[in-house]
């Protein structure tokens, strides 16, 4: 099978997943409650919610209501977000990339210490920098993560603070009260690197240190412990004992010939965690008070409002299947077994 | 003497089946108190529903662990009970399995569905008896032979592993601390001490006191109940129906198949927090009922696509190419082979979500979907210390508790994972 084949074939695939995510937040959004409820007051009376009811379709039969839904999902029109007093599509357009930044803060963080982490494990099998290695993975996965961001920010920002040392900040995006931002692209770093303005880039990037390590710390854990098993995996390949043998020394043997193949494995883990990764960002937001999807969809549950969790949810699995789709498509270029098999 | 001692062993013989016919005629009529239980559950649960006792969801958790399930347990038994008086020999494994499976989500769903149970264990009693053991044991274990003396090597190797072991003393510690709440904790889970609120560890409260002056350590104590049970119950579940699901793709193949697969994958498309979010929102109420609820509906897919795959896989091995080739019946090698070789990894699965499902609703609490304000549950616990991160004990040690719950569980599916796996197995 060609390349593009391959491309084509997992894309079709998908459709009936997306499908189905919008039919699955259709019938969650219609069980949440009556979508008439936020427009009725004290003086609304029988007729009005009659008129509502068939302004927006929603006397129509099931089907066509699915329907309509679809039709506005793809034309753009996702509702109106009564907790953020603005459409969906405008919260998201501000919030998304909040999120964005701080997810991609989080999986560099990641996987530039997850890697090297794993490899180190692997190399020292059995010896003490593994033994603290899988400690600290095995940690990052059984942590709850708001526990951990509280945890940090008692240490970083309230102890260090009580200190007297350089303490981090407890929170927020940049020090709104000093430092003026208007979003161009809506990332607070490339915003700053565009405008030519390093303070307020240094002040972003200390607002992300706390919140990205408390986000990145799980990828982290999944990331070092595939790193680490398919490393093992690798290293007992004939092709390796040919590269020993054929007198290579360790260090090019494991950085030339058994990481490249250790690698396909940890890709796609790290599609995966991009699911866990949007979780997370639900928990860190609310903790570090980041303007982002997370805190959003937190406030509009507690509040009741439908569209815009609806909105969330869905943004969500498009972004996660998205990730999936391209992680596939990398999957299959690294590894050509995937595209034959 | 030849005689006498053919006489014996066919008197012996009658004996014995005179009590597997006893078995059989119980496991039919249990089928229909099971049917019969099912349908009285629900009225009950109505009844409780109408008098406030419970409300609507705990009503459907005990329409999905009572009703339904004790309905499927039922009309299962009956052709068990079948297959035993014409004594079918892979009617016997079945007992143990069905019987098992229903005592487990009778337990779950509580009430007097566990005076249900102990009929369920009192089946399985009778299987194990001398008499009935005669007619299916020694066929059982030769079948198990060789998985047997795998087991026991597994076992050795379990011993062998510090971490395993270390884990399952983490887990044992956890289930007494279950039990022995009442009598270790100085306070109750709702006691308040309203003087000595926000006051840090001291000789009267160890563990310091939070906002409400409730005393930190006797409420996380208080909490492993709560946490255990949100977690062990969302995993039964989760397991009896993802496995259910995908046993019957995997069996049926063709569309059932390509259904059932396509739905799992538009599960697998959201994040198990985020659709959990959702869920829990749809169901309206906010509590810990409706978060097992939420993550039962988020876990099924789990299950239901391992166990499909284990079917997958196990059909069209040799062994079960041998034992058809011989003449074994459908029925007697999923008893005998497919379902002792799919359980081993459902387990280790199952050990390992216990940590997710923990840490999941623990974020739900967390966010404010859980217990109601002041109840000892650990994730609900944490979120008060989100007011008070300054007075670090209100957080740290509920956060303790969950980490290390999390981390036993983890530390044993891991370490019987990498045991169980024939890739790192003796080479």
């Amino acid at each position: 099978m060609k390349l593009r084949d391959y491309v084509i074939r997992r894309i079709l695939l998908a459709i009936p997943v997306v499908f189905g995510v919008l039919a699955i937040t259709f019938v969650l959004s219609y069980v949440m409650g009556d979508p008439v409820g936020i427009y009725i007051q004290e003086r609304t009376s029988e007729e009005q919610v009659e008129a509502i009811r068939r302004l927006h379709g929603l006397d129509r039969p099931l089907y066509e209501q699915f329907f309509f839904y679809l039709r506005d999902i793809f034309s753009g029109d996702w509702g109106y977000s009564v907790s953020a007093r603005l459409p969906v599509t405008e919260v998201v357009a501000t919030r998304l990339p909040a999120t964005i930044e701080l997810s991609i803060f989080a999986i560099i963080f990641a996987i530039i210490v997850g890697i090297p982490l794993g490899i180190l494990s692997a190399t020292k099998k059995d010896r003490w920098p593994d033994h603290i290695t899988r400690v600290v993975a095995l940690a990052g996965v059984s942590m709850p993560i708001f526990w951990f961001a509280l945890m940090l920010k008692y240490v970083f920002f309230f102890q260090f603070y009580q200190a007297g040392l350089p303490a981090l900040p407890e929170g927020g995006r940049y020090t709104f009260t000093v430092l003026p931002y208007t979003p161009i692209t809506g990332f607070l770093l490339i915003d700053s690197l565009i405008t030519l303005n390093p303070i307020l880039f240094m002040d972003g990037l200390t607002h992300l240190i706390l919140p990205g390590f408390a986000l990145g710390y799980l990828t982290l854990a999944i990331i070092t412990r595939m790193m680490r098993s398919s490393m093992l995996e690798v290293m007992k390949e004939d092709y390796i004992t040919l590269a020993r043998s054929k007198g290579l020394r360790e260090r090019v043997v494991i950085y030339k010939h058994a990481l490249r193949n250790a690698m396909i494995p940890t890709v796609t883990v790290i599609g995966l965690a991009f699911g866990g990764l949007m979780s997370g960002a639900v928990l860190t937001e609310t903790i570090f008070s980041w303007p982002g999807l997370g805190r959003w969809s937190t406030r509009a549950i507690l509040n009741s409002d439908i569209p815009s969790i609806n909105a969330f949810t869905l943004l969500v699995a498009f972004i996660f299947v998205g990730a999936n789709l391209i992680v596939d498509l990398i999957y299959g270029t690294l590894d050509p077994r995937i595209r034959y098999g | 003497m030849t005689k006498i001692d053919t006489d014996q062993y066919s008197e012996e013989k009658e004996e014995a089946s005179s009590v597997v016919t006893y078995l059989a005629y119980f496991m039919i009529v249990l089928g229909f108190i099971c049917v019969i239980a099912g349908f009285v559950n629900s009225i009950y649960s109505y009844i409780l529903l109408a008098s406030g006792t419970i409300n609507e969801i705990a009503l459907f958790g005990s329409i999905a662990t009572g009703t339904i399930a004790a309905i499927a347990i039922g009309i299962l038994l009956i052709p068990i009970g079948l297959g035993i008086l014409n004594l079918e020999n892979w009617a016997f494994p079945f007992v143990l399995y069905i019987n098992a499976l229903a005592i487990l989500l009778f337990m779950i769903n509580g009430g007097f569905m566990i005076f249900v149970a102990l009929f369920n264990l009192l089946a399985i009693i009778i299987l194990m008896t001398p008499q009935v053991r005669a007619s299916w044991w020694s066929l059982f274990m030769e079948d198990m032979a060789p998985r047997a003396k795998e087991t026991r090597y597994t076992l050795y190797l379990i011993r062998k592993s510090p971490l395993v072991v270390a884990g399952i003393i983490i887990i044992a510690v956890y289930i007494s601390l279950v039990f022995l709440a009442p009598y270790i904790t100085p306070y109750g889970p709702t006691e308040r001490d309203w003087y000595n609120f926000l006051s840090a560890p001291n000789a009267n409260h160890i563990w310091g006191t939070d906002e409400n002056g409730g005393d930190i350590y006797s409420m996380v104590i208080w909490a492993t109940q709560v946490d255990l049970k949100i977690a062990i119950s969302v995993v039964a579940v989760a397991l009896a129906a993802g496995a259910f699901i995908g046993a019957a793709a995997g069996y049926f193949g063709g569309a059932v198949d390509e259904i059932v697969m396509r739905i799992t994958d538009v599960f697998f498309a959201f994040p198990g927090l985020i659709l959990a979010m959702a869920i829990v929102s749809a169901l309206g109420a906010r509590n810990l009922d409706n978060i097992s609820i939420a993550l039962m509906l988020v876990w099924w897919p789990t299950y239901a696509r391992l166990v499909r795959g284990q079917v997958l896989i196990e059909r069209e091995k040799l062994y079960v190419e041998a034992a058809r080739s011989v003449g074994a019946s459908d029925m007697r090698i999923l008893a005998f082979h497919i379902l002792p070789n799919t359980i081993q990894p459902v387990i280790v699965q199952a050990t390992l979500d216990m940590g997710g499902v923990l840490l999941t609703a623990a974020g739900l609490s967390f966010i404010g979907f859980g217990a109601e304000a002041g109840s000892a549950e650990w994730g609900l616990m944490i979120a008060q210390g989100q007011s008070h991160f300054n007075q670090y004990w209100v957080t740290l040690y509920p956060g303790l508790a969950i980490l290390f719950c999390a981390l036993s569980f983890n530390l044993v599916g891991d370490g019987v994972r990498d045991i169980l796996d024939p890739k790192l197995r003796r080479r």
